[in-house]
């Protein structure tokens, strides 16, 4: 899938970015996967969810709950708004900086989520994920998003 | 709310760095988030110079763990929200 992808800056904040459509129908069907984790209840328990909602006080339950009531909603809604946003742009040539920001963090939530599905770790090659039939698909879609976020990041790279 | 004009003598130190701020807000290493990306979000969240958030971005890699930033409880936990918002595992505590 490394084919033919480029992101560079565009004027205004935003970046041009020339990918396979076989990578921009997968980033449709990442973010709308994303959207199911963060809206449908059948995930509440999941791992998925803990790792993108971490503990937010060490060790002060009661801290934490404030937080959660305080800040739970806004954290949320923005990761919805950015899944939204890829899913609507996944398309486009050229994306504003907004845009740009939402590909960056749904992005990256994606990859949290599929890194926590493969149970990821810096103990394991990824090549153990690829030579795995049950973990393939996965591990490829990870990669993709990897590199792809990699160079989103260096292109809206602010020096 | 009162219109008096206070301003002029309200402390101006409140964005000074203070020895005795409550709150400190830990970034933990995860092995998942890229290192590029790490360094844009401290970067961009907190408008730290690239050489100080690839040292922070280091920390956390090699050490587990780096303080990001400190100050009171409601701004820390700004802080934190906004890191959790861009999927960093990010906590605070009492800064002991």
């Amino acid at each position: 899938m490394g084919r033919a992808m480029s992101v560079t800056a565009a004027p205004g904040g935003g970046v041009d970015v020339r990918l396979p459509p076989e990578l921009r129908g997968l980033l449709v069907s990442v973010a709308r996967q994303m959207h199911e984790v963060l809206t449908e209840d059948e995930y509440a328990d999941s791992p998925i969810l803990a790792r993108l909602f971490p503990t937010a006080v060490e060790d002060d339950p009661m801290a934490t709950l404030g937080f959660e009531q305080l800040m739970g909603k806004a954290i949320r809604d923005g990761k919805i708004e950015a899944a939204t946003v890829l899913a609507a742009t996944a398309g486009n040539e050229r994306l504003s900086a907004e845009e740009t920001l939402a590909w960056l963090r749904c992005l990256n939530d994606v990859r949290l989520m599929l890194g926590t599905h493969l149970n990821v770790s810096e103990d394991v090659d990824m090549e153990t994920y690829l030579e795995d039939p049950a973990t393939e698909h996965a591990a490829v879609v990870y990669l993709a998003l990897s590199e792809l976020l990699e160079m989103l990041v260096r292109a809206v790279d602010p020096t | 709310m009162s219109t008096a004009p206070s301003v002029l003598e309200r402390p101006v130190a409140e964005t000074v760095a203070d020895p005795d701020v409550p709150w400190v807000v830990i970034v933990w290493n995860d092995p998942i988030n890229l290192m590029s990306y790490v360094t844009w979000v401290f970067q961009k969240l907190f408008g730290y110079p690239r050489r100080k958030a690839e040292r922070l971005m280091m920390d956390v890699h090699t050490k587990g763990k780096a303080a990001v930033s400190h100050g009171p409880k409601e701004r820390c936990e700004a802080d934190v929200a906004a890191l959790h918002g861009y999927g960093l595992w990010a906590t605070m505590q009492k800064d002991r």
